[in-house]
């Protein structure tokens, strides 16, 4: 148990906190944009592997992380622009969208790296240098967690939350974004055109989820494998449909599910803590589910009022 | 010769009748969309055969022709449709009720794992070796889907998100009893006990790997078609799924068919995944999530949701994938190529624009006028 409170004291904790929630942070922006354009984007997972796999592909080619990140993003707005061709020109249902793109970029990743090295699971990349802020570093404890070997796409994350918030609130294209979403006839009927907002929505999706994807390859590890993104796009989506499409909310959820992750991590080093860590491994989608749960049952109870409730107050 | 000729006035009547009645149209339509979504499919997976192959003409011969090429290997064809077959009906149960519960994939993984646990511990007589495991895994993952089905019915808890979360935690409470709790040492890996022989299923066919599960699959998805088309319950699933509203209008208990519908589906996958491992493993050792799930819902939708043609299907990818082994086993070229084909197919199959009568409306409108006059008028229709 002592174990356990040092945990919650090392900064360390909070530097893998940081770590594994920005993927998902970049996974729940990304279905939040989708979401907000009335698409459920559930290729978010596809995209973030293809960006992985690209990232890994052009750094070692290049010898440049920054290339590679570059790469990850690119694929990412190419896998939204497929997503949205297939979900918006051939009009296939999206959930089925989804789950072709995640089959095509799960199956072309591992053809890839099979034609490319041999092997059929690990491909390597060059990480990304982490940043050491000068001054800020020195600071006890918080000084560790934030401006220590942080990696650049953790800050990048913040700015994506106050980006996508900003995009909502105060540019055209947001307020365009989000009438298509609520009423896509009334949109088109003040001229916008629904297919054109749908599909730039799902590319800014498939760039944010890029990031993730390119975070996980680059900055998490250096190197991209196969089960790397292990349902974080899916985790990402339930984040967002917590956060109620709030940006900040979402993005906290997001900070929360990376928590449990890390906690998840970091409890299988402890000696003396007697859960194996396959049931650990459980632990990030447990909160998840337990999440969602009780997320919807709020909304259910808002919405669909007990008689007993309405008695009691007057 | 009076007679016959009014036979065949009769005949030709009949035909014309035939030909021109709305279904068989439709079905050749729907039979063409197939084959050109195929046809698209297989150009670009030669395609990228051709860049990534020394020798690309030799690749594709295994992958197309290889199958056929002796009576074992088509009995891999048939070997790996069976799983494809309960996972295709599976969806076609979930998906015809309105929802899209992907606990189908953890379903053959609980059901495996139980099946093969219940065939060690339970050593009965005769047949029972057979049955009371499948029956035992069939509950198992039923009583774990009800979870998220009842969620859903009940809090309108996203079934998407929530199946694919039970689906990994499944998964490793799987993988923890396999490498702590049930782990057969002697057998140098993380794996139960060996399933004894009274439990496992009978080979079919001579020389080939086929067993009775095939029989079993088959029995299942005519029994899942008169259930569906035939009985008041399949009635009150196909309604709730075309017309929730409307259904909940004329008095169906929508939240209890949804649930059914669902549970129906994951029972046919924790059977098949039953069915697998009693057929073609000797102990249970799966450390990742099988992907049967997921392959249900493309064999489903290329079967277009009904039962009876999800053995075609299956048979088909099962088809792809002996193929894909046989290449990857004998040339250059990695079977994932498969999965670039299946994306594609799903992808066009379940499209709504692709080869309509719109698409093509659209289609000619730019060959005759050149002008986007004629297509921004269809898509206005569109969003009227």
């Amino acid at each position: 148990m002592r174990e356990f409170f040092q945990l919650f004291a090392t900064p360390g904790f909070y530097a893998m906190i940081l770590q594994l929630s920005t993927p998902l942070v970049f996974a729940a922006l990304a279905a939040l944009v989708s979401n907000k354009a009335g698409v459920l984007n559930i290729g978010i997972e596809g995209a973030m592997v293809s960006a992985a796999l690209s990232a890994a592909l052009l750094s070692t080619l290049t010898g440049s992380a920054a290339l590679g990140v570059l790469a990850g993003v690119l694929a990412g707005i190419l896998m939204g622009l497929f997503f949205a061709l297939c979900a918006v020109r051939l009009r296939t249902n999206h959930i089925l969208v989804g789950i072709a793109t995640n089959i095509l970029a799960s199956g072309v990743a591992v053809f890839i790296i099979y034609a490319v090295t041999g092997n059929k699971s690990d491909y390597p990349g060059i990480a990304m240098t982490p940043w050491n802020v000068p001054i800020l570093k020195e600071l006890p404890f918080i000084g560790e967690i934030l401006f220590q070997n942080a990696n650049p796409l953790i800050y990048l994350a913040v700015i994506a939350v106050i980006a996508v918030r900003f995009l909502f609130r105060r540019t055209v294209l947001g307020v365009r974004i989000l009438a298509v979403g609520k009423n896509e006839v009334a949109a088109a009927s003040v001229g916008i055109s629904p297919a054109r907002v749908k599909t730039i929505a799902l590319m800014i999706a498939g760039g944010l989820a890029g990031f993730g994807g390119a975070y996980l390859s680059l900055g998490y590890m250096s190197g991209f494998n196969t089960g790397m993104v292990a349902g974080r796009g899916f985790i990402g989506i339930a984040a967002e449909a917590i956060g109620a499409g709030h940006p900040v909310a979402t993005a906290l959820f997001a900070v929360l599910f990376g928590a449990v992750n890390a906690f998840s991590l970091a409890a299988q080093t402890f000696p003396s803590f007697a859960i194996p860590y396959e049931l650990l491994n459980t632990l990030p989608y447990l909160t998840t589910t337990i999440g969602l749960v009780i997320y919807s049952v709020l909304r259910y109870r808002k919405a669909h009022p007990s008689p007993t409730h309405k008695e009691i107050k007057p | 010769m009076k007679r016959l000729s009014a036979f065949l006035t009769l005949l030709r009547s009949r035909v014309k009748d035939l030909l021109s009645s709305p279904r068989l149209l439709s079905a050749i339509i729907e039979g063409g969309r197939m084959l050109i979504a195929i046809l698209i499919a297989y150009l670009v997976a030669f395609m990228v055969i051709g860049i990534v192959s020394d020798d690309p003409a030799m690749a594709i011969r295994w992958f197309v022709l290889g199958p056929f090429s002796s009576a074992t290997e088509f009995g891999e064809v048939l070997k790996n449709a069976t799983p494809l077959l309960f996972a295709g009906i599976a969806a076609c149960l979930i998906i015809r009720g309105g929802n899209f519960n992907m606990f189908t994939e953890g379903a053959f993984y609980a059901g495996g794992l139980v099946t093969a646990l219940v065939a060690i511990g339970f050593e009965g007589p005769g047949f029972l070796a057979i049955v009371v495991p499948l029956a035992a895994g069939t509950l198992a993952a039923m009583l774990i889907g009800y979870i998220p089905a009842k969620l859903k019915a009940k809090y309108e808890v996203n079934e998407f998100v929530s199946s694919i979360m039970f689906n990994f935690i499944v998964m490793w409470i799987g993988i923890w009893l396999i490498s702590n709790v049930v782990i057969d040492i002697t057998s140098g890996d993380n794996a139960t006990a060996p399933i004894p022989d009274a439990s496992r299923l009978r080979i079919l066919i001579e020389n080939t790997n086929v067993t009775t599960g095939l029989l079993i699959a088959l029995v299942i998805a005519i029994i899942a078609y008169l259930y569906m088309f035939k009985t008041r319950f399949g009635f009150r699933l196909r309604m709730t799924g075309d017309n929730r509203a409307f259904a909940r209008g004329v008095g169906i208990d929508v939240a209890r068919a949804g649930i059914s519908s669902q549970l129906l589906g994951i029972g046919v996958a924790g059977l098949g995944g039953g069915v697998e491992i009693l057929a073609n493993y000797h102990r249970f050792n799966w450390k990742t999530l099988p992907g049967f799930g997921f392959d249900g819902f493309m064999v489903a939708i290329i079967a277009k949701n009904r039962p009876l043609l999800v053995p075609l299907a299956a048979l088909f990818i099962g088809y792809l994938r002996s193929g894909a082994d046989l290449m990857a086993f004998n040339s250059d070229v990695a079977q994932e190529v498969v999965q670039i084909i299946q994306g594609l197919i799903l992808i066009l199959v379940a499209s709504e624009a692709f080869f309509s009568s719109a698409w093509f409306r659209g289609l000619l409108a730019k060959r005759m006028f050149r002008r986007k006059r004629f297509a921004s008028a269809t898509e206005v229709d569109r969003h009227a």
